[in-house]
């Protein structure tokens, strides 16, 4: 056994003593808590060693171990050799385990006096992490596997290298990013258990706020960089496409962002308490429900990205019932003694407005994550498992959207309510419908459809609405808490790209010959070739207006996988980024030299016509075993008519003898590759003739106009911006 | 209960009849290649690629032909940009119509499911 599966052993035994310790202090208020204490440090410590061992395993090249094998290679770069820690399960539960240490760490540094009940919940889910990786360890043999064909105590000579969409410089960030956000989620959840045993439901929040800040930041800047990374590099053209891995980590955030709202609410006014505490319930299980759904195989049938079953379904779902089960127990016991505050009865007021918020952000959440387990519920309920598609999601982000965009815009007014003037509001109000009118009025219809155009109008003018009033805002009462002013300026900015990127965008698919310059809307683009290597990529020559410019899409088959990968070539641009996906390439003599005909069809191919006139099936041999199926070629050249048939001999399930017949004059081979009876098609190869000429090699590529997508970014960051200023705020 | 109850019980439940037939709408079940053939309703089916017929691409669209687990094989268009590693999938699943006239099934949507983890390949 690896030395790293006995620290991880040994983790899991101090961890259980640990939470023994604590029990014991919490119970019996004995002075139990410093050994508690020390022996999470040694837990931790020893945690340490293993991330270490794990990386060190990495870049020495340690392919005994199964986890190295998997997912490195020795041609693997250093960077990625790192970067393939996180490469996949057992790596990302360490991981998560190795951040949990960091901050129960900090939260004991801040030596709170529940600090026992603190530890407890972070050890608890420790401990299940813990069992996990014994289970599923990183530093398995693999030779322990069974299924592999290695004997005990041969080290492979190579891994199998780290799958290449994953070797690109956002897997040094987007992972351990997420994985930061996902792990932060459990202090607010800890800090709400204090509060419901300690009876105390409003000093939690004041110790979890920064918290709550820092898991909404890190978890939402995670969840932004997947969208970078998908866009710029996976080809398809989106940041988002509502699969369930992202709407799984979407989901927490909503409801976390949720909490953020409710407990300013509950700062100023002492309402929504009991909202708060189930709001940070609900989020640390939606966490562990979103490691459920990414790791276990329910999912597998319907998502593009495929999941691998450890076997850990059950024992997640257990974790979840569990932290269910003991919340819930908790929540309900002390329910009635939680004392709140109500919300104004008046309809329009700044924490009511607010409190609608949080109401619609949970809809939207709640929508999401029913739509996302679909699969699972139409298991239980309905005789066939079903999943639910893109299309839900844009429907219902509609009103969600917009309400979500209405509450933002009048929150900041009901700020100050004695401000507001009719003058003002109509001052912003107008600018920003005739921007919004004026804008979507120049965009193209052509491509899009009507439907969403309409909802373009009002969310553009909603938008452009919040970014007026903030900044007006901002500047007239002299605001020095700008972070909510910022984290919904970006949200707005955010909504415009994703208007202006989606709605307004367009895209056309072009075949490309070699050498021909074509061009698509007003850039002018030719296709100049293939290059020979081994991530191979095809070259082209560009014009947007501002010059001639040599670019390329990188399309390559990668020898091991046989995938073939491909990337887009982007050329950023204020009003549009033009994206170039590169569909397929084909050479001009594989071109050459097939054929596909369907019944009646005639086809030119060189200087001959040929015509496929029918099937010839030869049912004296159907009986006997061999059945010979052939077909009949009419070809007509100079003038002349000939009658070829080429044919095949089934000799058995795989076992196909070709009868191949010549075209005349030239007797160039042809050969019947394959038939469909169904629909009624052959597929030829002819051989290619001496003087032929070659066809030129095509690419079939894709150009979106991707109006605007920069304000995606830049409302990101701009939301992020607002979160790192909240934070920096409160420390 | 107060106005401001009313209200937003009102607009949590216009949002959920939303959300319900939004979902009714795009609710497919999966079914086997002869039953597709037999009706033009929206549904889902699932099948291999069948390798030895070639897929064609044109501009716009592309047609391939798929097999069912009883071996029943089905030809497919569909007018979008082929999903990333469509030759490698162990599977396909594919949301359409079946165009009875025509003898093929118009593919809305695909999806591809790989043997390899944490990819993210998709296409509309």
């Amino acid at each position: 056994m690896h030395l790293g599966k006995y620290l991880i052993i040994f983790s899991l035994l101090t961890s259980i003593v640990s939470l023994i310790c604590l029990g014991i202090n919490i119970r019996e208020k004995k002075s139990t808590f410093d050994w508690a204490k020390r022996l999470f440090y040694i837990s931790g410590i020893s945690i340490i060693f293993a991330v270490i061992l794990l990386f060190i395993a990495f870049l020495s090249h340690s392919f005994q171990l199964s986890y190295v094998y998997n997912y490195s290679s020795l041609s693997l770069s250093t960077t990625y050799l790192i970067t393939a820690f996180w490469a996949g399960q057992e790596g990302t539960f360490l991981l998560w385990l190795f951040l949990l240490y960091i901050f129960g760490y900090i939260i004991l540094r801040e030596k709170d006096e529940n600090a026992n009940i603190l530890l407890a919940v972070i050890s608890i889910t420790q401990i299940f992490i813990l069992i996990i990786l014994i289970a599923y360890s990183p530093f398995r043999l693999i030779w322990e596997e069974g299924a592999r064909h290695f004997r005990p105590g041969m080290i492979p000579q190579d891994g199998s290298g780290l799958n290449p969409l994953l070797q690109n410089p956002w897997m040094v960030i987007h992972p351990p990013v997420l994985f930061v956000g996902y792990a932060s989620a459990i202090i607010p959840f800890a800090y709400a258990i204090v509060g419901l045993l300690k009876k105390d439901y409003t000093t939690w929040i004041d110790k979890s706020y920064k918290w709550i800040l820092f898991c909404v930041t890190t978890l939402g800047i995670g969840i932004f960089l997947g969208a970078y990374w998908a866009y710029l590099v996976l080809g398809w053209g989106g940041y988002w496409g509502w699969d369930p891995v992202e709407n799984s980590s979407l989901i927490p955030w909503i409801f976390i962002v949720a909490l953020m709202h409710g407990v300013i609410i509950q700062k100023r006014k002492n309402a929504l308490i009991k909202t708060n505490i189930l709001l940070s319930i609900i989020t640390f299980i939606l966490i562990f429900y979103s490691t459920f759904l990414t790791r276990s195989g329910v999912l597998s049938d319907f998502s593009v990205h495929s999941f691998s079953d450890l076997g850990l379904s059950g024992y997640l779902i257990f974790i979840i019932c569990f932290f269910i089960l003991t919340s819930a127990f908790l929540f309900i016991k002390q329910f009635q003694n939680i004392e709140s505050n109500p919300m104004s009865k008046k309809i329009l007021t700044f924490d009511n407005i607010i409190s609608y918020g949080i109401i619609t952000l949970i809809c939207y959440g709640v929508f999401i994550l029913i739509g996302t387990s679909m699969p699972i519920l139409s298991k239980l309920f309905l005789p066939k498992p079903t999943t639910v598609f893109e299309g839900f999601y844009n429907i219902i982000s509609i009103p969600m959207g917009i309400l979500i965009l209405a509450l933002i815009g009048l929150v900041a007014a009901y700020k100050f309510p004695k401000n507001i003037n009719k003058k003002t509001i109509i001052s912003i109000i107008v600018p920003s419908i005739f921007l919004g009118v004026l804008y979507n009025l120049s965009q193209s219809e052509k491509y899009n459809s009507s439907f969403y155009h309409i909802f373009a109008y009002v969310f553009t003018i909603l938008a452009l609405f919040i970014i007026v009033q903030s900044i007006y805002h901002l500047i007239k009462y002299k605001i020095k808490n700008i972070a909510p002013y910022m984290a919904h300026i970006g949200v707005a900015v955010l909504v415009i790209g994703i208007i202006a990127s989606n709605i307004h965008s367009y895209s056309v698919q072009k075949r490309l010959h070699q050498g021909k310059e074509e061009t698509i809307d007003t850039i002018n683009i030719t296709f100049k070739g293939i290059t020979r290597s081994m991530k191979s990529t095809l070259k082209y020559s560009f014009n947007d207006g501002s010059g001639i410019k040599d670019i390329d899409t990188l399309y390559y088959t990668n020898r091991k996988t046989k995938s073939l990968y491909r990337e887009p070539y982007i050329s950023y641009g204020f009003f549009r980024d033009i994206y170039i996906s590169p569909i397929k390439y084909q050479r001009g003599i594989d071109n050459r030299s097939s054929l596909t005909l369907t019944k009646g069809e005639e086809k030119k191919f060189d200087n001959y016509k040929i015509k496929f006139v029918g099937f010839d099936i030869d049912k004296k041999h159907m009986k006997s075993g061999t059945p010979k199926l052939m077909t009949k070629l009419n070809i007509k050249i100079k003038g002349k008519n000939y009658t070829i048939s080429p044919g095949i001999i089934i000799k058995g399930k795989d076992s196909r003898e070709s009868i191949d017949a010549k075209l005349p004059i030239t007797g160039q081979r042809v050969s019947l590759l394959n038939f469909d009876l169904r629909s009624k098609k052959i597929f030829l190869f002819i051989e290619s003739g001496n003087n032929a000429p070659t066809p030129p090699d095509s690419a079939l590529i894709e150009m979106s106009f991707k109006k605007l997508i920069w304000l995606v970014w830049l409302g990101t960051i701009l939301i992020s911006a607002g979160g790192f200023l909240a934070i920096s705020r409160k420390s | 209960m107060n106005v401001k109850k009313i209200i937003i019980i009102t607009m949590i439940v216009i949002f959920s009849i939303i959300a319900f037939y939004s979902m009714s709408d795009l609710l497919t079940p999966y079914i086997s290649f002869k039953e597709s053939m037999r009706t033009d309703n929206f549904v889902q089916i699932i099948g291999e690629l069948d390798k030895s017929i070639p897929i064609e691409y044109m501009e716009g669209y592309f047609t391939f032909t798929l097999k069912d687990k009883d071996d029943t094989r089905m030809n497919f268009i569909h007018r979008g940009t082929k999903p990333f590693n469509f030759e490698h999938a162990k599977q396909i699943v594919v949301l359409g119509k079946y165009k009875q006239s025509k003898r093929i099934f118009e593919s809305t949507k695909i999806l591809i499911k790989c043997p390899s983890k944490y990819e993210q390949q998709k296409r509309n």
